[in-house]
Formats: structure tokens, sequence, C-alpha cells
């Protein structure tokens, strides 16, 4: 029930595609995620409700872009797991594909800090009215080249969860992961 | 205006999410009201005002190509038999409507800072607190 409480809004699909009931296991608060330390510093101080109202922008204008994105990203990979955990039958498979989610969760949360930095220092660079072309260019190259890799690897993730599904399972997960893949950049 | 979100800038860069990055992240609508603050006279503005409305032409040329592309891709994460292989067109083409957009916006960003004095450009574009 947690999780079902804890998602922003269903992901855009109809009721036949979404979890019917929280495994026992995630029921009890044993996710099978590690959770970052700042995360479950979060976790131990403030409640689940009030997490989601985080994530779910209703107290926005209080949290920073960069909190709130933060939040966002594990509710949905949060609603991720409970999605696998109600339509993958094989415990291996399940186990395999909760894995990876985690290193996408892992992925995004990093790429999301190289866009704050990149932004951070295009802020500063543009101010400068002696700034050059040649000082945009090689910022320009350098997050280019964490951004192209970020995509390779996130690409690579969703192919190992691919291969971990069969068809049905995928039709089911794959709404989990669009909303994953679509959350608003801290 | 794409809605920015972290696909998008992961797929276009930096003008993935919707926002003109290289102009402190403000709207071309913006810029305009800024500028007229700095020269109230709309006439000795005109050529500031062309570059901004240029800088809005470069970005929305692109805006429904991009859109398109970011459909695209999220559509091909829905599909089980995606391979790696129907990525890579999808990278490739994101890629080149990226470097285009980024030189035209960093070829305006240059033109726009031309027009202006150096005190009008820090008025326009104050450096971040944490690099001042």
């Amino acid at each position: 029930m947690q999780l079902r409480q804890l998602r922003c809004s269903p992901p855009d699909t109809d009721s036949a595609l979404t979890p019917p009931a929280l495994p026992k296991r995630l029921a009890s608060g044993k996710v099978p995620r590690r959770r970052s330390p700042t995360s479950r510093a979060i976790m131990r101080l403030v409640p689940i409700p009030l997490v989601a109202a985080l994530a779910c922008g209703a107290c926005a204008s209080h949290v920073s872009p960069e909190v709130q994105s933060k939040a966002t990203l594990e509710v949905k990979v949060e609603a991720m797991h409970g999605a696998v955990a109600a339509n993958v039958p094989d415990a291996q498979r399940a186990a395999r594909i909760n894995k990876t989610i985690n290193q996408l969760e892992a992925e995004l949360d990093s790429f999301d800090n190289v866009l704050i930095n990149f932004q951070s220092d295009v802020l500063a660079l543009n101010s400068r009215p002696d700034a050059t072309r040649a000082d945009f260019d090689t910022l320009l190259t350098q997050y280019d080249q964490q951004r192209v890799a970020a995509r390779k690897r996130i690409i690579q993730l969703h192919l190992e969860m691919i291969a971990a599904t069969t068809e049905e399972e995928w039709k089911k997960l794959s709404p989990y992961e669009r909303e994953v893949l679509s959350i608003p950049p801290g | 205006m794409l809605i920015a979100l972290l696909i998008g800038y992961l797929i276009f860069g930096g003008s993935g999410g919707g926002g003109l990055w290289l102009f402190g992240g403000q709207t071309t609508h913006q810029l305009h009201k800024e500028v007229a603050k700095l020269e109230p006279d709309k006439e000795k503005r005109k050529a500031v005002d062309d570059t901004v409305d240029q800088i809005e032409q470069a970005y929305k040329s692109t805006e429904s190509e991009r859109a398109k592309l970011e459909k695209d891709a999220l559509a091909a994460f829905e599909q089980h038999d995606a391979s790696g292989e129907q990525f890579r067109p999808l990278a490739t083409q994101a890629d080149t409507i990226n470097a285009n957009v980024n030189k035209s916006l960093l070829d305006l960003r240059f033109q726009l800072r031309s027009e202006l004095s150096d005190a009008q450009w820090r008025q326009l574009f104050p450096a971040p607190a944490s690099s001042k």
C-alpha cells in the first residue's frame, strides 16, 4: 500500500498494468535495494508521506530542485521495484531486474549531478564579459562526453532489463521505466 | 517548448530540456524585459532586441524535430524487441541536432555580447553567488 501512496501519479497505463498489491517483503519495509546514505537519512528523519509530498511538489517552494528531483527519482524507482515484484514471478530474474533498476537509479542520479554542475559552470562562464568561444567549447565538449557516456550506460542497463523479462512482463514494467526516465532534472 | 525531463537532457544535452542554458535559463521574453530595463529607448536597443529574436528562432527551429526524437526514443524504450542498434540512429540524430543548436546559440551569444558593454552584460547576466 505504501508504494501506491508514494507515487505522484500512476504511470500512463490502464489499471490492468498497475501492480495489484504490494508483496509482503515490500510491505514489511524490506525493499530490494540499497539506499544512498542521504536517502537513508531522509527516510529516517521524515515520515514517508512527507517524502512523497516533497516528491510531488507539494512543498516545492521550500525544497531545492535538486532535493526534489532526487526524491521524485526515489519514489519512481520504488514504484518500479513494486512492479517487478508484482509482475515477475521468477525470483532469480526479479532479483536481476531489481539490481539493474538500482544501477539505473545511480546512473540517473549521477547524470543529474553532472547536469547541475554543467549548468552552474555555464552560468558562471556566461556571466564573464571576457569569456571566449574556446572557453565555451571546452566546457561543452567535456559535458557532452559525460552525457554521451551516461546515455550509453543507461541504454545498456535498459537492454539488460529487456533481456531479463518476457515481452508480457516488459509491457507491465515499461510504463514504470518511462516514469523513471521522465523525471524533471534537479 | 519541450517539457524539461532528464531523458531530454540525456539525449540532447544542454538544449534538451527546453531551457536556454546559455542565457542563464532565461526565456527570450525575460531577456527582452531585462534588455528594456538596460536601455529604455526602443530604437537604441533595436539591434539587441533583434538578436534576442534570432535566439528564439534558432531555438524554436529545431523544437518539433527534438520533440519527435524524444518521443521516438521513449517509444524505443517501450519495445521489448528493441536492440542497441535501434538506439544508435536516434542518438546520432540527437547529437547532430544538439551540436547545431549549440553552435547557433553560441554564435548568437557572442553577437549579443558585441552589442552590449561590459557593465550591461554583467547586469543582464549576473555572476552566480558562488562564483562572485
